[in-house]
This record gives structure tokens, C-alpha cells and sequence, in this order.
């Protein structure tokens, strides 16, 4: 997690200073009482909450996190002025401007049902340790360190308060207070109280403190590992646009995305990748339409193909049929002319045969009887040529017939 | 008491800097003084005011050693960040100038007129 840089810190901090004491030296000069003056300067430099933020905000990308622990350092910083020549030990100095200002930046009471409980403090010139502990203690509550602070309260702590404060206060009011008068820098930590204990620790360790752990499957709708992880990655990349990923981090571990951090992350997160997910259900649920629509398209042609084929078949049969048929016609008529020829021969033959026998008894009509046999004879060859033809045609249409696919369509065949 | 709006006070800020080099708290005096107590510069306006300008590089900025008038002879001075107007300053501060002075034009087109019915009126009234 970055931070104002030292070098910018401090200018910022000197050139406050300066300010403030110009102010005092003006205010001496018009003969103004010193605790007086002090008081004076420090309230008209106002609301330094807001100024320190306005300040941060001038030289560092605006982010809430950074803020609120610049914020921090500089009232402290503030607070920790000293001004040179002018002893603040005498008697109580109320910054009460300072204070207010430090409740709405500094997290101090995180939970606890009590917290509009108000106790009547008395702190005197104790040490920094000491008070704190009063000041838990009247709350019931016990003052501890983190691990993270423990450097600090070892080195600073144990020196004097410098100066005290009375009042009513709340627990809230009365860090707040501890924080603005305290002559040590208490940069880069907060008081972060709950129903048992009053903990300093690291900013850092805050923020630690509220990083979770969330196990996300990974969509359906991707495929490979590669997808996942590419989701990820720009999962990461949306997020760092607007918040600091200082404590945060997004890992695929086999078919689970694993976000790591605090929980307006986690939200976020969620919130994406439930969006997401609509997204692409709505996109398949059109693509599912369109595939429905066109199926059911699909479908009315086939079925429209389909009666056509059959229209189409069915003329197809019907012309067969009177084909066939046709072709069977000639095929009896051919049939009936042979058989119809063969009478016929045989008729002839019978009658030759009795002209033969007549001839044979009877004496002078032998060229009557020479003039019908040659008539005969005569009609027994053309219908013996009749036979022919009528015998090639009938076998021509039977072979043809049998070979044909259409064989068993036929009577008569044998 | 009148509070700067943030245009005006750039453009106040920038003209005391175009009269002299000066630091934070002499230009909130400045301000104060001249305007007889009317505009109010307050730290929480002018310091971030300040920085911006120096970032925009519209001013200079530089460092020195003070020691302060009622000050311990023995004790360290304090440091005092002094502003200079830069070319750039001026020609956004004429620019400024400018535009102020249109919108000043434009604003009397409609109020010398009525400050001259209301005249009428009152005249009218006395006698």
C-alpha cells in the first residue's frame, strides 16, 4: 500500500507549521495571551481534517484508504507540532476543533453496544501508556497492542502525556481526543475498539484484519483453463481500476476462482460475476429461441419437400400403371391374334384335307377343286405369315416383359 | 462574510502572487486585508489551491530558513515555502482577467439599467 511520500509529508507538515506560528507571532503581537493565541491559530486553521484531506487528495490519486491514513499522519503530525518558545504544559489546551475532525477520519469504535455510553475522564500529566490505559479501563475495556504497534508503544508510550483532558466523553470521543493531543506521531496507526479491548495497531494490520476468503466455481459457460483464467485476470484488472488490490488477489485453483480480500471486494466480485452469468444466460436463451425458430422452419419445409415428393411419386405410379397396362393390352391383343391365327391354319387344313379327300373320289372336278385348294393354300400362307408376326411380336414382348423390373406386374407371362 | 468561490479565488490568489513572491500565510492576510475583511481565504481553500497551481506549474515554489521573531535565539528556525509566478501563471492569470472582465460587461448590460429604474424610483418617491 503506498503512502504520501516522506519527503511530500513533511513539506506539507512544515508549511503548516510555519502558518501556525506566523498566526501565534501576529496574535502575541496584538498582545494576545499565549494559550490563547495557540488556541486561536489552531481553530482558525479550521477544519484540518478537511484541510489534510483536501492537501492528500492535491497530490495522490483519490482513494479512501490512502486518504484516511494521510489524513491520519497529518493531524497527528499537526497535533505533534512544537512551538518553539511556547510551553503548551501549563493547564489544559481544548483542541476541540481538531478532535471532531479526527472522529470522522479515524475508525475508532468499530463495534460494541455501548458506544454512546459517556464517562467522566479525568487524565492528568501521565504517561502516554498510562492514559490510554485509564481511558480503556473507564470504558471497561482493556488497552492492547498488536504485534504491529508494539515497536511504537515500546519507543513512545512510556514517555509523558505532556498534557491532560477532563470531561464527559464517549470511548469514541476519548481516543479521538488521546489521538489529537498526544505529543507523539501516531502515523500509520489506529485505535480500533470493540467490546472487550482497546487495540492499537497498524493501518496495515486493519486492513489485514479485514481481508476474507471467498471459493467461487468457476462459470459453466467456460471451457478451457485458459478461459478461466483470462477471466480472472480481467476480474483483477476491472476491479484495480477503482480500488487499491494493495490486500486483495484473484487465483484460479483448478476449477475454483479464489478472491482474496476485504468485502467491499468481495461484493464487487460477486456482483461481476453474477452479472456476468446473466449476460450470458440471456444470450443463450436467444440463441436457443433462434435455434427453436429455425428448427421449427426446418421441420414445416421438410415437410413440405416431403408431399411434394409424394405428389411427385404418385404421378410417377399412376403413369406406370397405364403404361403397364398398356403394354399388357398389347401383349393379350398379340396373344389372341396368335391363337386366333393358329385356328385358323388349322381350319384351313381341315378344309384342304377335305377338298384333298373329295378329289381323290370324284372324277372331272379336279380343277375346281385345283382352284380351291390353290385358294386355300393361298390363305393358308398369309395366315401362316400373320402367325409370324404375330408370333415374333408376341415372344419380343414377352422376353422384353420378363427382363424388365416390372415382371411380376404382368399376367400371362409364362 | 463572503466565502471565495473557487474560480474567484485562483484568480485573487494569482494576482496577489503577479504583485510580489509570497507565502501561504502573507497571501491569506493579503486577501483578508485588501478585501477589509470581506473575502476569506481559508487555510482549507488556499493550501490545496496552492498545490494545485504548483503542480499545474502556473507558480514556482522554493524553500527558506526563518526564524521566528519570538522564537528561542537557540532553537532551529522553521522552514517557509515561498510562491513566484511563473510565465505560465501569467498568462493564465491575463486570461483570467480576461474573462472576468467579459462576464463583468455582460453582467452590467443588465444591471446598470435596472440600477438606473430603481434611481428614477427613489427620486420619485423623495420629492
Amino acid at each position: 500500500m503506498l503512502s504520501l511520500p516522506e519527503g511530500e509529508r513533511l513539506q506539507v507538515r512544515d508549511e503548516l507549521e510555519d502558518h501556525l506560528r506566523s498566526r501565534v507571532d501576529d496574535l502575541l503581537i496584538t498582545g494576545t495571551e499565549e494559550q490563547e493565541a495557540v488556541r486561536i491559530a489552531v481553530a482558525e486553521l479550521g477544519e484540518t481534517a478537511e484541510l489534510a484531506k483536501v492537501i492528500t487528495h492535491a497530490h495522490t490519486r483519490a482513494n479512501p484508504r490512502r486518504r484516511m491514513m494521510n489524513t491520519a499522519l497529518i493531524i497527528t503530525a499537526i497535533a505533534g507540532l512544537s512551538f518553539g518558545g511556547l510551553s503548551l504544559n501549563s493547564g489544559t489546551v481544548p483542541v476541540q476543533t481538531t478532535h471532531a475532525d479526527l472522529r470522522a477520519t479515524l475508525p475508532t469504535v468499530e463495534a460494541g453496544s455501548d458506544t454512546e455510553k459517556t464517562v467522566e475522564l479525568e487524565i492528568r500529566e501521565v504517561s502516554m501508556l498510562d492514559a490510554v490505559r485509564e481511558i480503556a479501563g473507564a470504558f471497561d475495556r482493556e488497552f492492547v497492542a498488536s504485534p504491529g504497534s508494539r515497536e511504537l508503544v515500546r519507543s513512545s508510550f512510556g514517555l509523558n502525556f505532556g498534557f491532560g483532558f477532563e470531561g464527559s466523553y464517549t470511548l469514541d470521543r476519548a481516543l479521538s481526543m488521546f489521538d489529537s493531543v498526544s505529543p507523539y506521531d501516531l502515523h500509520g496507526h489506529l485505535m480500533v475498539a470493540d467490546d472487550d479491548s482497546v487495540t492499537l495497531m497498524t493501518v496495515d494490520e486493519y486492513q489485514r484484519s479485514m481481508v476474507m476468503t471467498e471459493v467461487h466455481a468457476s462459470p459453466s459457460w467456460l471451457i478451457s483453463k485458459g478461459d478461466i483464467t483470462r477471466y480472472a485476470e480481467s476480474l483483477y484488472s476491472l476491479l484495480s481500476v477503482k480500488h487499491d488490490m494493495g490486500y486483495s488477489s484473484i487465483e484460479v485453483i483448478g476449477d475454483a476462482i479464489v478472491v482474496a480480500g476485504p468485502p467491499n471486494i468481495q461484493i464487487e466480485v460477486r456482483k461481476m460475476m453474477h452479472e456476468l452469468d446473466a449476460v450470458v444466460e440471456q444470450r443463450r436463451e436467444a440463441e436457443r429461441n433462434a435455434d427453436q425458430e429455425s428448427k421449427i422452419r426446418w421441420k414445416l419445409e421438410t415437410e413440405q419437400q416431403r408431399a411434394e415428393e409424394e405428389v411427385l411419386r404418385s404421378k410417377r405410379d399412376a403413369e406406370i400403371a397405364n403404361n403397364i397396362a398398356e403394354i399388357q393390352h398389347e401383349f393379350d391383343q398379340a396373344r389372341k391374334e396368335m391363337l386366333t391365327s393358329k385356328t385358323r391354319i388349322r381350319m384351313i387344313n381341315a378344309e384342304m384335307t377335305a377338298v384333298d379327300e373329295k378329289r381323290g373320289t370324284e372324277l372331272g372336278d379336279s380343277e375346281v377343286s385345283a382352284a380351291q385348294r390353290a385358294s386355300l393354300q393361298f390363305a393358308r400362307d398369309e395366315a401362316l405369315l400373320v402367325i409370324d408376326e404375330g408370333e415374333e411380336r408376341y415372344n419380343y414382348l414377352r422376353i422384353r416383359l420378363l427382363d424388365s423390373q416390372y415382371t411380376h406386374m404382368f399376367k400371362g407371362l409364362e | 462574510m463572503l466565502t471565495l468561490k473557487q474560480d474567484h479565488s485562483e484568480l485573487v490568489v494569482l494576482s496577489v502572487l503577479a504583485e510580489g513572491s509570497s507565502y501561504g500565510y502573507a497571501i491569506s492576510k493579503n486577501i483578508a486585508a485588501r478585501s477589509e475583511g470581506h473575502f476569506k481565504l481559508s487555510a482549507s481553500g488556499m493550501y490545496p489551491l496552492l498545490t494545485k497551481l504548483e503542480k499545474n506549474g502556473l507558480v514556482t515554489t522554493s524553500w527558506e530558513e526563518v526564524k521566528s521573531a519570538n522564537a528561542d535565539p537557540e532553537s532551529t528556525g522553521r522552514r517557509r515555502k515561498w510562491y513566484t509566478l511563473s510565465i505560465k501563471g501569467q498568462k493564465q492569470l491575463a486570461r483570467r482577467i480576461e474573462h472576468h472582465r467579459q462576464v463583468q460587461s455582460i453582467i452590467d448590460g443588465f444591471v446598470v439599467p435596472a440600477m438606473n429604474a430603481d434611481e428614477e424610483l427613489e427620486r420619485g418617491a423623495a420629492g
